[in-house]
Order: structure tokens, then sequence, then C-alpha cells
């Protein structure tokens, strides 16, 4: 579902991405895990479309990002680390917003929204209300709704789990679950909590320093490395020269 | 303490200027020459216009010797109009003050630090702009070095105290008329009263002795409208009286009014820091919780806005939907619409002041077709400024938020394509209302009002793409104050741009046309010239409309989230 090919990445004179291959195949949960600048924010927004890769190609759902874009993010979701969104609108005008802007039926839409936001704990919330006065976490809340509502094929998220509360993180999680299980979606995230990984994760891809260290399922990982304990891979893996 | 922070912003600027270098050292090199470029152009075409009016038999010295006071007197009011914009945004709205507040700072040094910023953004676009201007003034008038010297000094100091008034009307405004509402109502009501002031009570005197038709009597009624500059307590009064008599060699008399201003600067800062440690902090403090600025204001899910926005469905589903969203966000921002009354109350200002004009347009066809320029370039200033403030920042105020467009199943060239087109409308609308209503108010004949119609109509699309097209060369997506954006590099070149195409459009038409009525050309060759004229005017235009669209566009295809 999605495939990169020797994709490079530099800001300045820092090579941030350095040759990576990566391969997720259709309905994976997949997630990406390093330690801090490895190059994991830089890569689920190169996955996105919203960095141009240096060199290299990425695929999404045989759509070529980098020649056709506009296709290509029909069908991506993307859920960034910090929630921005536009502070002077209500919650039902982004709604309304995100809606319009991908063309999605106004039926079907406000229908996925209404079982989500009820899902999510937001129902009571979406008022006339500014978004500037949400809090993080029903910002964080919001765009997972609506990204979800669109129904995307191809679900990236950057630490989506920061500022939800235990209980919102856990219907979240077995909401993505599912809808991977239905074959519905194809899910890629990058996270430094490894708890996360060894509770979702169908494959997992190590990043360090720009490259991606080890990829594959968990119990392949735990093999090749003679331990059931993924921190212990990690460290192995990142560790320093 | 306070040293501590200025060193910061210092290093902070110094860390942008190198990393913009690094990045590419091209695009650096190329904003220094346009900006050499510039000031040589303005202090060349200044030692133009200023030799001709100079030699000017019997008005020529006397209208080179009115335009510094009124020149100053211009940049004077401007500059506190501009101030209370700015420091409106980086004392209330810069997220900057909500950490600086926390930390162990007095108040004060807090305001110093950001009064310091507003006095920057504030004034150095017209330090720059102006300076080459004067430069020109005193070769012209052959001044001796000792005006040179003083000179920069000077107009600095006009703009410190200019800019301190400005920092003291917020800060008092804001204390005293802490809801947004309260503030709207008292600056629409000072309009208000002009108004009805310009209106009825004002008279347009013109000299009855002299033939009303004379230049004399002409520039004479004309006079009382730029006396006020003339006011002898008036800062820029100050600073222009005593760089006149540097020019005219009483040293003495330069150095006391020099000395005069630099006290009276002194003595306005002071009670602007004074003010500073009695309102600022409740200033601050007040419009955190204050309604109709960021806290909890109810919308309806339909709103009026919404009724007036479904016109635009024609223009299909997602582009409505960016339309809609743009309309509201400027809408529901109250720094952005307290511009937008500062900005239209000078507008209403500009008609006011039309009314003075009347008596002078009588039957002179010279007078009658100066003005008529005159009021086609003021026209297309007041565009100008207001493209630079409202359109130009319109790509960056997008922000951090920037990446729900970056993911949008639409091109960003065609988002550039729906702003442009949606500012190009409001700019028509408005110069077509600017241009009908002054032309009126001027009693010009239908002719020129559908001449002024067709050219405002051809330069608004021109300023718009302007504004827009470098909002985008110039994108900054960090910046979330817009009065910071505006004042930045991108938004004063957008305004040097514009400034020197209005210009030169009007210099294109206006000149054939003024030889003509001089009688020094003949119609036959007027009309060919016209034709000409025109023809260049459309093509430059278009010229400049296309390399600028271009500039965007490849801007846009390379902009990264």
């Amino acid at each position: 579902m999605i495939t990169t090919y020797n994709l490079n990445k530099s800001f300045g004179t820092h090579q941030v991405i350095k040759n990576l291959d990566l391969c997720v195949r259709k309905n994976a949960f997949f997630v990406l895990l390093g330690p801090n600048a490895a190059g994991k924010t830089t890569t689920m927004k190169l996955l996105a479309g919203l960095l141009k890769p240096d060199s290299g190609q990425i695929s999404i759902g045989s759509i070529d990002l980098l020649k056709n874009p506009v296709r290509a993010r029909e069908i991506i979701g993307y859920i960034p680390d910090h929630p921005f969104l536009y502070e002077k609108l209500t919650g039902l005008e982004f709604i309304e917003f995100i809606r319009d802007i991908y063309r999605k039926d106004k039926r079907a839409f406000d229908l996925n929204m209404g079982r989500l936001l009820q899902l999510l704990g937001l129902n009571r919330h979406i008022t006339g209300e500014c978004i500037e006065n949400y809090s993080h976490g029903m910002k964080q809340r919001l765009i997972i709704a609506v990204t979800l509502a669109r129904e995307p094929l191809v679900l990236m998220m950057d630490e989506p789990l920061v500022g939800l509360d235990p209980r919102t993180a856990n219907i979240f999680k077995t909401l993505l679950k599912k809808e991977c299980e239905k074959g519905r979606l194809t899910v890629i995230i990058s996270t430094h909590t490894l708890s996360v990984a060894k509770e979702l994760a169908d494959e997992v891809g190590i990043i360090h320093r720009g490259e991606l260290s080890a990829c594959g399922p968990l119990s392949m990982l735990e093999e090749i490395a003679g331990t059931t304990d993924l921190e212990k891979i990690f460290l192995t893996i990142t560790q320093d020269d | 303490m306070i040293k501590k922070l200025y060193n910061l912003k210092i290093v902070n600027f110094k860390n942008t200027c190198v990393a913009s270098y690094r990045r590419n050292p091209y695009e650096a090199v190329i904003l220094f020459s346009i900006f050499l470029c510039i000031s040589s152009a303005v202090l060349v075409a200044s030692l133009k216009i200023l030799s001709i009016l100079n030699g000017l038999s019997v008005v020529g010295p006397i209208l080179v010797d009115r335009l510094m006071y009124v020149l100053l007197m211009i940049i004077f009011l401007m500059l506190i109009i501009s101030s209370i914009i700015v420091s409106f945004s980086t004392l209330y709205n810069d997220k900057e003050v909500d950490s600086l507040i926390f930390l162990p700072l007095p108040v004060r040094s807090i305001f110093l630090l950001k009064g310091t910023e507003t006095v920057v953004y504030s004034a150095w676009g017209f330090i720059f702009l102006f300076t080459p201007f004067f430069v020109a003034y005193g070769i012209v008038l052959r001044a001796p070095n000792i005006y040179y010297v003083f000179l920069i000094p000077c107009v600095c100091l006009l703009s410190l105290l200019a800019t301190s008034i400005g920092l003291s009307i917020t800060l008092i405004l804001t204390r005293l008329f802490i809801k947004y509402r309260t503030i709207v109502l008292f600056v629409i009501s000072v309009y208000g009263s002009y108004a009805l002031y310009s209106s009825g009570i004002k008279e347009i005197r013109l000299l009855n002795k002299l033939d009303p038709t004379s230049t004399i009597a002409i520039i004479n009624s004309l006079v009382p409208n730029i006396r006020f500059s003339q006011w002898r307590l008036l800062p820029s009064f100050w600073c222009a009286e005593g760089l006149s008599c540097f020019i005219q060699g009483s040293t003495v008399q330069g150095l006391f009014y020099s000395f005069f201003l630099c006290m009276n600067t002194v003595f306005t800062v002071r009670i602007t820091l004074l003010l500073s440690r009695l309102l600022f902090y409740a200033g601050w403090e007040g419009m955190q919780t204050a309604p109709g600025t960021t806290q909890k204001t109810l919308y309806k899910k339909k709103s009026l806005l919404d009724c007036l926005c479904i016109p635009l469905k024609i223009t299909g589903q997602h582009y409505y939907a960016f339309i809609k969203k743009d309309i509201k966000m400027f809408w529901r921002d109250p720094f952005q619409r307290t511009q937008c009354i500062l900005l239209f109350g000078l507008l209403a200002f500009y008609f006011g002041n039309l009314r003075s004009f009347q008596g002078v347009i009588i039957n002179d066809p010279i007078w009658k077709n100066i003005i008529w320029f005159l009021n086609l370039g003021a026209t297309n200033l007041i565009l100008g400024t207001l493209a630079a403030r409202f359109a130009f920042p319109q790509f960056s105020l997008e922000g951090k938020c920037f990446w729900v467009l970056g993911l949008a199943p639409i091109e960003l060239k065609k988002l550039f394509f729906q702003k442009l087109l949606l500012n190009a409308c409001a700019a028509l609308c408005l110069v077509n209302i600017v241009i009908s209503i002054s032309s009126k108010s001027l009693n010009l004949s239908s002719s020129l009002l559908w001449l002024g119609i067709l050219m405002t109509s051809l330069m608004s699309l021109c300023i718009t793409t302007i504004s827009v097209g470098f909002g985008v060369i110039f994108i900054d997506l960090k910046e979330e104050v817009s009065a910071k954006i505006v004042s930045g590099m991108g938004g004063t070149l957008t305004l040097i741009f514009s400034l020197m195409y209005i210009i030169m459009s009007i210099a294109l038409i206006a000149i054939p046309i003024h030889l003509m009525v001089t009688k020094r050309l003949s119609i036959t060759v007027l009309k060919q010239l016209e034709w000409g004229a025109g023809m260049l005017l459309v093509t430059i235009s278009i010229l400049s409309i296309s390399l600028i669209i271009r500039c965007a566009l490849h801007k846009i295809s390379r902009l990264e989230f």
C-alpha cells in the first residue's frame, strides 16, 4: 500500500533521511519507531506529501505521490503531532470546511462524523464555540474524527496519542485496529512509545539517524535479536557507535 | 535583564539573516540589490522632481519649501496610525508577551522590549523610503553639510516621538475600553465627529480679490488645507523648521529646533514609559478575558456571514469552502477588524477633505486635469495600502494550519488563483466606489469618470496581483502577528512596488494629457500619444501580472510545511 524507494531528504547541509526503502502492506498497522530527531516526523511528512524529497519515489496505493499528488491526497489521512487548526472557526465550521474541500457527500460524511464525535466524546462540545477555546485533547480528537470521517485508505499519524486521555486513547486504538482488520484502512504511525508498538503493530520499522535500521513483523525482529523484549531490541539498534 | 532580552533579539535577527543567506545566497543578494536600486531610484526621481518644482517661477520655491513641512507632517501622522496598529498586535496579540509576562521581569522591561519592536516595525520603512528624498532635497537646495549630519537623527527622533504617541494611545485605549466593541464604537465616533465637522461647519475658503483661476489664487486656496503642517505645536514642524534652518545656513536656529525636538521626544518617551507602568499589565490582563477578543464567543450555526457567502457557491464546493473560511477568519479576528476600521476611517477623511477641492475646480481645465490625476493617484494609493495590509499577509496568515491546505486534494496554485480572484473582486468594487464618489465630489465630467474607472480597474488588478503574489514570494508561516508580517521586508517591498507602479501608470497617461491641456501638443498628436501610452500601460500591467504570478507559482511549487 505504501512504498518508498531510495528516499532522501536534506535540510540545508544536514541530511535527515538517507536512502529510505519502506514497504507497508495493505491493511497493516505499521509502527515507525525511533529516538528523538531520528527522522520520524520528516518521514511521515514525506509520506503525506507535506515535504518534497530531494530524490526517490513514493507510492501510495499504486499512485505516485510525486507525480499525482492531488489524487494521492484524496486517499491519505494525516494527523500531525501538534493539532494546529483554524482557531477562529467553530468546530462545526471546521468539519464543514473539511467536508467541502474533500468534496464529500454531505449525508454520508455527517453520518460518519456524528458516530465518531459520539465515540470520541466530542458531540457535546461541538457548539458555536471557536476552536481557540478547545483544549489540546479536544483539538486532537477533532482532527481524528474529521480525518476518519472522510474514510481515507491510508492513515498516517505522528505521535497521535499525545494529549489524549487514557479512555479516548483506548477507544481510538481499538477503532483503528478494527478498521485495519476489516480491511478498510492501512495505518502508519510514528512514535517512541514502545508499548504502543507492542500492543498494536503488525509490522515495526526502526529508524535511526535517518536510516531504516530494522523493518518487519515484530516476531521477526524478536527472532533476529534473540529476545522478546522490544525495549532491548530498540536500544541495541539505536545505540550510538 | 533588558539588555539580555535585546541581545536575544539581535542574535535571533542575525541568525535569521545568516540562515536565509545560507539557504539561498542569490536571493539575499537580489533582495539587497533591489533595496539599493529602490533607494537610488527614489533619490534620482526626487532630484528630478524637486529641480523642476524649484525651477518654476514665483510658486516653485514656495512649493518646495512647503513640501518639507507637508511630507514630515504626513510621515508623523502616518507613523502614529501605523504604530497604533502595530502596537495593538505586538503588545496584546503576541504569544511572546504571554511567555515574557510569567518571567521574573518588571512589566516596564517587557513593554520596553515590545515597544522597541513596535518602533522598528513601524518606522523602518518610512525612514528607508523618505531618507533619499530628503537627501535630494538638500542637494537641490544646496544645503550645507550640517543638514546631512542632522537629517537622520532628526527624522529618527520624529519617528520615535510619533511611535511613542501611538503606543500611548494604544495603552490608554486598551485600558479604558477593554471591550473590543467599545474600541470600535470609539473609533467610529471619532471619525463620525470629523465627518460632521467637515460636511457642516468647515467652509471652503477662496480668496476673492484674485482671479479665481490664477495659479496663485489656486495655491492660496489649497494652502489652508496644508497649513496645518505649519502649526507650531506640531512636532513635524519643529523637525522641518530645524532642517530648513540648516539649509538656509541658520545653524544656531537649526540646533535650537533639533534640541527642542530631542527634548520633546525624550519627554514623550518618559510619559509613555510611565503610562506603561500604570496601564500595560492591566490592559494585557483585560484583553485576555475580554469578550469579543479571544474568549468564549459563540457563533450561530448559520450566521449573517453564511447567508452573505451563499452566492459564492457558484465557484464550486471546495472554492466556496476556502472563500467562506477566509472571510470568516478575517472577520472574526479583532486585530484585522481594527486595522480595517482605522484604514476605512482614513478613507472617510479623504472623502471629507475632497470637499475642500471643489472650489478649486471651477472651470480651469489645467487644474481640473491635475486634480483628476491626483484623485486617481490617491484612490490607487488607498488601494495599495489596503492591499498591502490585507491581501499581502493572506498566505502567511494560514500559518501553522498550512498543513490542512497542503493535504487538501487541490493544487496549491489553484488556491493562489482563488485568493487572487477574491482580492481582485473586492479591490475592483472598492476602487470603483471610491473613484465614483470622489469624481462626484469633485464635480468631474462623466468622460473623466469613465476613464478613471477604466484605469483604476486595470491598476487594481495589477496592485492586487503585486500584493497577493508578493505575499506568496515572501511567505512567512512562522509569524502569527499580522502587523509584523505586513511591516516586514516583503510587506514594505509590496508597498514600494505598488507605489512605483501607480506613479508610472499615472505619469504615462497624465503627461500627454497635461501637454495637450497646456496647449503644448495638438489633439491629433495627443490621440496618437494617448493610444500609445494606453497600450504601453496595458502591456506593462500584463507583463507585471504575468511575471509576479510566475514567481509566485514557482514559490508555491517549492513550498513545504
